[in-house]
Order: C-alpha cells, then sequence, then structure tokens
C-alpha cells in the first residue's frame, strides 16, 4: 500500500506540529482509496486530550472521531491519522502499537527541538501484531 | 419491533463484508451489539475481550452521546436511532522503551528452516561446530518453561531468547519494584509498576522477535502446575521460596521434564539439572525442607547483584545444552559458586533410591500442599487482630508518651536505611540470645520490613510467656507511607 500526500497537507501537518510543540499534535488524514494507493485529499486538525504528559502522548477527542467517521463514509472517507514525535524519531512506539487500529494509515511526525523533520506512514499487521512502513509519495 | 442503523468505522469494515452500515433489530445496546458479531464473526475480537467483555479501546455512540455517560451497554437504543462504533485512537511517542515491533520482511533462506533474517541474527551459532544448523533448529523447535521472572529469570529468559528458543513461557504475578532493578536486568525504570510479564514479554520480543513468549500471569499451585508446565520441553527453576521449588521438582518428576534448578543467597549460588530419568532430583538433594525462617529469603538477607546474572547464564547453559544433546549437563553433580572468594566448587550427587519423588518406590505420585510440606500455615504470616497493632496508633501512643518498647528484629543494615525514632534493634537472630533483656511487664511492639518476621518474634516470645506484645501491622513499610513519608524506603 503506499500513502499519497499532497505538500500542502504535509505543511499543514508541519506547522499543526510546531504549535503544539513540545506537545503531540494529533489530526486525521481523510481522502480516496485508488487502487493500491490511499489518497489523502484533506487532513483535519484534533484535539490532543490525553489527560497528562502530552509531550509522549495523545488522545483524540472521541467526539472528533465519531463527527469524522461520520461526515466521510463515501467515496472520500477516513483513511487514517498523524501525530507527531517531539524531540523522538519518526518510529512507531510500543505505545503507538498497543492502541493501534487495523486499516488505518498512521503517519508520525519526527519534531527535533521544535522543527519538523522526517514523516513516515505506518499500517497494522493484524495478524502479527505489528508495524509495517508504507511507501510515502509527496506529490 | 423497529431497526437501528449501526454504523462501522473503516477501520473494522473489512471484518463486516465492507458494510458501513448495518440494520439490526432495537434493543439494548449489549444485545445490537451481539446481533452484529453473531452476524459478522470476524468482528468479535476487535469489539470484545478474551473475557467476554466490551473492550477499552472501542467508544459506543447511540446517537450522538457516549454510552460511558449514559447507561452502558444497558443503554436502550429506540427504533429510528443509531450506533456508532468508534475506536478510541491514542499513541505517543517514547517512554525510554523501545520501539514498537515492526514487521521484518520474512524471507525463506532456501531449504533452510530458517528466514533470512534469522541465518544472520544466529550465524555465530551456525557456524559453531556443536550447535550448527541442525542445533540451531532444535532450538527454534524447543520450548522452555521459566518460573518466576526475578534476578534468575531475567538473565535465563534474555539468552533463551537471543539464542532462538522457539517458545518461551513465563510464569509470574508480580510488578515491577524500584528494589527489583539492582539485578532483575529484564526491566527498566520505567517498567516500575507494571506486571513483570507484559514487561518481560515487550523486552524479550524486542530482543528477539521470532521468539513466541508465554505468558502465565499465575502463582504457580498444586492445582495449575501440572498443566503450565506439561507444555514446554525444559523447565527452568528461578523460584525464591521452598514450597514452589519443591512443587516445580515434583512436577517435573512426575511428568519426566528435566528441571534445571539455580539458587542464590548474598554472595552465594547454586545449580545443578535434575531430570529424574538420568539422575537426582532436587528431594535427593533435600529431602526436607528447612524449618520455616530459617533460611532468609532475599528480600530478607540481601542479595549481591550480578550473582543472578551468573547463576542464570549458568541456567541457561545448560539449558541450551539439554536442548542440543551437547556436552556434559549438570546431571548428579550441585556446582556452588561463591562470588566473594570467586571460586567454583562441585559436589557429586546421587540418586536416592528411597528418594520419595523419584525413588524406586516413589510415595509422591501426585502434587501436595507445598505451604504445609514446608511448615508454612496460612496463619503464619499473621498473628491475630488481637496481637497487631496499626502504624497510626503506634504513632498516637508515641506522641502521648506512653512507655512503649518498640523492638526492630530486622538486620543492621536494614536499620541503617529507616527506623522508628527510639526502637531498638535485636536481629531475629539473635532475640533468642536477648530476651533476658526484655520484660514481660513492658508492652513490646515488635516490627521487622514488612511484618512475617516480627510475627515469628512475636510467636516465639508469646511462648515464652511474654503477654503484652503487638506486631506492628505492614511493618517499617507501612510506618513509612503512612505516618513519616521522609524516610526512605527499600
Amino acid at each position: 500500500m503506499d500513502l499519497v500526500l499532497p505538500r500542502s497537507i504535509l505543511e499543514d501537518i508541519r506547522a499543526h506540529a510546531r504549535e503544539t510543540y513540545p506537545e503531540e499534535c494529533c489530526g486525521f488524514l481523510i481522502g480516496r482509496e485508488d487502487g493500491t494507493r490511499r489518497v489523502v485529499t484533506q487532513g483535519r486538525r484534533a484535539r490532543n486530550v490525553h489527560p497528562e504528559m502530552r509531550e509522549v502522548r495523545y488522545t483524540i477527542d472521541p467526539r472528533d472521531v465519531l463527527h469524522v467517521d461520520r461526515e466521510f463514509r463515501a467515496d472520500i472517507r477516513h483513511l487514517g491519522f498523524y501525530h507527531s514525535h517531539p524531540d523522538h524519531p519518526a518510529q512507531p512506539s510500543a505505545f503507538d502499537l498497543e492502541r493501534a487500529w487495523p486499516y488505518y494509515v498512521y503517519a508520525i511526525l519526527a519534531i527535533p527541538r521544535g522543527e519538523p523533520s522526517e514523516l513516515t506512514g505506518w499500517l497494522l499487521d493484524a495478524e502479527q501484531r505489528a508495524f509495517k512502513e508504507v511507501a510515502l509519495t509527496i506529490v | 419491533m423497529g431497526t437501528v442503523k449501526v454504523y462501522i468505522p473503516t477501520a473494522l469494515r473489512q471484518y463486516a463484508d465492507g458494510h458501513d452500515v448495518v440494520e439490526l433489530p432495537a434493543g439494548r445496546v449489549e444485545e445490537v451489539l451481539q446481533a452484529l458479531v453473531q452476524r459478522f464473526g470476524a468482528l468479535r475480537r476487535h469489539l470484545y475481550g478474551e473475557d467476554g467483555r466490551l473492550r477499552n479501546f472501542v467508544n459506543v455512540y447511540v446517537n450522538d452521546e457516549d454510552i460511558r455517560y449514559l447507561k452502558k451497554e444497558e443503554t436502550e437504543v429506540p427504533a429510528g436511532a443509531s450506533v456508532s462504533v468508534v475506536p478510541s485512537i491514542a499513541g505517543g511517542s517514547f517512554l525510554q522503551q523501545q520501539a514498537a515491533r515492526i514487521a521484518p520482511p520474512r524471507r525463506q533462506a532456501g531449504d533452510l528452516p530458517f528466514t533470512m533474517e534469522e541465518i544472520k541474527r544466529y550465524s555465530r551459532h551456525l557456524i559453531l561446530p556443536e550447535a550448527g544448523i541442525e542445533g540451531q533448529r532444535k532450538l527454534k523447535e524447543a520450548s522452555v518453561l521459566v518460573v518466576g521472572t526475578g534476578g534468575l529469570g531475567a538473565p535465563v529468559s534474555l539468552y533463551l531468547a537471543a539464542a532462538g528458543v522457539g517458545r518461551l513461557g513465563l510464569v509470574d504475578f508480580d510488578v515491577v519494584e524500584h528494589s527489583n532493578l539492582q539485578r532483575q536486568v529484564l526491566f527498566a525504570e520505567s517498567d516500575v509498576g507494571r506486571p513483570k510479564l507484559q514487561a518481560a514479554k515487550e523486552r524479550l520480543e524486542g530482543v528477539n522477535p521470532n521468539v513466541r513468549v508465554e505468558t502465565h500471569a499465575t502463582r504457580l499451585t498444586s492445582e495449575n502446575a501440572m498443566d503450565v508446565l506439561r507444555q514446554y520441553d525444559v523447565v527452568i527453576d528461578g523460584t525464591d521460596n521452598f514450597p514452589t521449588r519443591y512443587l516445580v521438582n515434583d512436577a517435573c518428576v512426575l511428568l519426566g521434564k528435566p528441571n534445571v534448578y539455580g539458587s542464590i543467597f548474598r554472595w552465594e549460588g547454586q545449580a545443578s539439572v535434575f531430570w529424574a530419568e538420568k539422575g537426582p532430583c532436587y528431594r535427593c538433594l533435600y529431602a526436607e525442607p528447612p524449618p520455616p525462617g530459617l533460611v532468609p529469603s532475599c528480600a530478607e538477607g540481601g542479595v549481591f547483584g550480578v550473582l543472578p546474572g551468573i547463576v542464570g547464564s549458568i541456567q541457561a547453559t545448560e539449558a541450551i545444552k539439554v536442548i542440543l544433546g551437547k556436552g556434559e549437563p549438570l546431571i548428579g553433580r550441585l556446582l556452588l559458586f561463591d562470588a566473594m572468594t570467586m571460586k567454583f566448587r562441585e559436589l557429586k550427587l546421587r540418586k536416592n533410591p528411597d528418594c520419595p519423588a523419584c525413588g524406586t518406590n516413589p510415595t509422591v505420585k501426585e502434587l501436595i500442599d507445598y505451604d504445609a510440606f514446608c511448615g508454612i500455615s496460612p496463619h503464619d504470616q499473621e498473628v491475630g487482630m488481637e496481637w497487631s497493632i496499626a502504624p497510626e496508633e503506634l504513632k498516637a501512643k508515641l506522641d502521648r508518651g506512653e512507655p512503649v518498647v518498640v523492638i526492630d528484629v530486622r538486620e543492621p543494615m536494614e536499620y541503617q536505611i529507616n527506623r522508628i525514632p527510639g526502637a531498638r534493634l535485636i536481629p531475629l537472630g539473635q532475640l533468642p540470645y536477648k530476651v533476658n533483656e526484655l520484660s514481660t511487664a513492658d508492652e513490646i511492639v515488635l516490627h521487622c520490613k514488612s511484618g512475617p518476621r516480627s510475627a515469628t518474634a512475636l510467636r516465639f516470645l508469646r511462648e515464652l510467656g511474654f503477654q503484652k506484645l503487638k506486631n506492628l501491622d505492614g511493618g517499617i513499610d507501612a510506618w513509612v507511607e503512612r505516618v513519616d513519608p521522609s524516610q526512605p524506603m527499600y
């Protein structure tokens, strides 16, 4: 599976991560399935409502999830999520894995010292209970 | 009866034959969801845990309301309403612990029973004449149960996982404590407070994702031991108490399994391989357990932190030799190690023909009550309510200036870490010699770290005729926690 992300949406995610640094930011990836590719057409910010330690944890307000899931159910659908890793690499953590759902793409943006760097995409292999990295194309 | 609409999130549609909305009869939330998983069986494990309860990470909304704020699963869903299954989304970066497991590409290495990755990983074994491809295959097909993930279990399980033992079982029921970190190298600071098995599984799978780590979160008992041990080829005894040690031994004898034994105390350790089919068992060496309280535990007597690393590594070595069928295992030999003098000694062990477990006419034909066998009655830890005093009550008495004699029966090193003001130190072992310094007329409060040693002291004094005795409930641990948090705990 390949993830296709327009540069403008990448810039929005980077801006979001800068704003919330040193806390994690999080949001939705919305778009369409195109064969084996998932093409993101829209990003949407979410609130990190994790009660503590938001530098290393995020929880998306479940109401935001409900609304996105309701709003995008047809051709344009809810494809996944993004979140930032302040001062940590763009690799999924054990906690990311513990809380991962199948199907969704999880994009992770590393933001060392407040300046966004690498973005990676991950998909849960539900059988192996492990993440697989997905190829990312910025258009 | 009308129907309700159930909305399936994109994440779960693949388990619902691609449906995004399903119409089901109205009813309570639990009825609607049960009807849903009955129709799409594959959905069940994503919505319900093994205990049959709705998973924590699944939110359910009726129209726009989270059912947690309604009547939970009892919430009525009226006809025409909607039910939304909403994934709870969370994650985050690193709290010192390792990254998540990333599935390695699995490419088979020709005709070999390994993937390309495994060939690289095990290369130093594969070119070792005594192991080789055949030996490594034996390790991959082998299963080992490690009883206890403490000082010994930590190095044993790390080395066995690294060596590529196919299936590794762990038995423990504790959580990681700060006092474990001095020797239990499986755990990190960030694991403190977590169940040991959860932390151990993560760490071991991090070392080698090819190993299947199975966790048995239970205290091993006469009821469950046979069922647990039966599933493994080799058993490692990493226990810290006599009842479990005899239990593991007897179960291994009954099942015909090798028992790789290790034990540690202060600066000294022992190791052997007990395998009744080929040599003596633990009961041939120690037919009877020592009287309770005679041999202090590591929690009472201390233990040199590196010692379990050495003894556990010996156990891992022996387990691997047994699996490979190579070399001379420690069958019929007891290895004694003293870290202070850095000396190894070896005792020859003979199979005892009169051994109740593995002798010619064994009397142990099934597992027994090992607490009773070791002289530990369930009441041993307690002395009864009328003989106990709560830390707050003792504090009040001392504050009022009542003439209470507080006797600390711990060891001097423990006394240096924390103490109750005015307490007199008489280590348990010296109490018989110092008893004439105590008066039966005084009101005496005894304490140790958490209670068992002072309970022994109390019973001893009571038999001598002392009546005005109390045991400090929870020991100095409870005192520091509830009365004087300015002192350190250990």
